[in-house]
């Protein structure tokens, strides 16, 4: 099976961007909404709907990916929106921050393989990252989810149609953070958890279709509408009653969640949460388990990695 | 066959089955469109020979002052 898929920061919001950084993926599920509108004009006894007429559409999805330190800075920096990076040589560490992007947009291809052997190009333009999931298990890989909103799908039977395949640019080592790497932190106190996830949903207007001159079929660029809602669970054996008591004063602490794999490979989520957990519950005679759903107060990624640039 | 070197910001990549590092210069085949992240490498042009300007005379002394 053949199948890719690379981004590009476009120069033009929606305007194709040659894809240069390919990631490995694990699934995909990008797809074209058509936009139709259905005429209520009564004719005569005419007994059948009127054919709806497609007047153009926008396009929704995920991408999963093994979440690896390198070449994943660029989803990060449009996760969050600002980025600073610093360091004269690897390793380059990568602090990104909430902020706004305004008019800044990824080229997605993804290549789709039909049973003819063909890999075709799917490219999707326009896109912008909603949200995103970061989750890590005991005994497993760190997953990550990226939620897309974009203009317009590109392909060879559109109009106009798709570019073709961009060459494959793999970063030469891509390799996946697993449980071993994980660690977390909370209140200053490392704290042992069986599994955690990360949720990250950016507030934007998707689907704004407006008259304009141009490409009125296509979506305008999605815009801040809203706050941001990040957040997350932890899960964990019920030690004492000190995370408990977290959730249960109100109090807001400081969690970090590192996955190091290294000088070179290292990813810091960190900031003031609040924790909104529920009591622990004896459900046979099993241990005890404690669940510690929270929400980000603040936040702030700092990746490390070789890659000169998010 | 064309020659692209890599500028792009990744510690490494993969193009045409070799690991590039930036700087690194690949051969792709002709028509194929790459990104911003390389840029053609200029075949190098044969350089003119160029007459060394012979010294003036009269104007320097030797080790003696003469």
């Amino acid at each position: 099976m053949c199948s890719s898929i690379g981004y590009a920061r476009e120069v033009t919001a929606g305007t194709y961007a040659v894809p240069s950084r390919h990631i490995e993926h694990v699934k995909e599920a990008l797809k074209f909404e058509p936009k139709t509108v259905v005429s209520k004009g009564i004719r005569g006894c005419r007994e059948m709907m009127p054919a709806p007429v497609q007047v153009g559409g926008s396009v929704k999805g995920s991408v999963s990916h093994e979440l690896a330190p390198q070449a994943t800075g660029l989803l990060f920096e449009h996760l969050f929106g600002a980025v600073a990076t610093t360091g004269a040589a690897a390793p380059y560490t990568h602090v990104f921050t909430v902020g706004e992007k305004v008019e800044e947009t990824l080229t997605v291809q993804v290549a789709k393989p039909s049973t003819n052997g063909v890999a075709n190009p799917f490219t999707y333009v326009g896109m912008q990252v909603v949200g995103a999931t970061i989750g890590a298990k005991a005994g497993e890989i760190v997953q990550s989810d990226w939620e897309f909103a974009g203009a317009n799908e590109l392909s060879s039977v559109s109009t106009p149609a798709g570019p073709v395949l961009a060459p494959l640019n793999y970063a030469g080592l891509y390799v996946p953070f697993t449980f071993v790497d994980g660690s977390v932190s909370v209140a200053g106190s490392a704290y042992e958890v069986d599994d955690l996830s990360l949720s990250f949903k950016n507030a934007l207007r998707t689907d704004h279709f407006t008259m304009r001159a141009g490409a009125p079929g296509t979506p305008d660029v999605a815009r801040r509408n809203g706050q941001r809602d990040y957040g997350g669970s932890l899960s964990s054996d019920f030690f004492d009653m000190v995370a408990y008591g977290l959730f249960r004063n109100g109090t807001h602490a400081a969690l970090s969640v590192v996955f190091d794999a290294g000088p070179a490979a290292k990813l810091t989520i960190e900031g003031d949460v609040l924790f909104a957990g529920t009591s622990p519950t004896v459900d046979g005679i099993d241990i005890l388990k404690q669940s510690l759903p929270f929400r980000w107060l603040s936040v702030t990624a700092t990746l490390v990695n070789g890659d000169s640039a998010p | 066959m064309g020659s692209f070197r890599y500028v792009g910001p990744l510690a490494s990549v993969v193009m045409a089955g070799e690991v590039v590092e930036p700087g690194g210069v690949v051969e792709v085949v002709d028509g194929v469109v790459l990104s911003a992240d390389w840029e053609p490498v200029d075949k190098p042009e044969p350089v003119e020979q160029v007459e060394p300007t012979p010294a003036k005379a009269g104007r320097g002394k030797n080790k003696d002052g003469e």
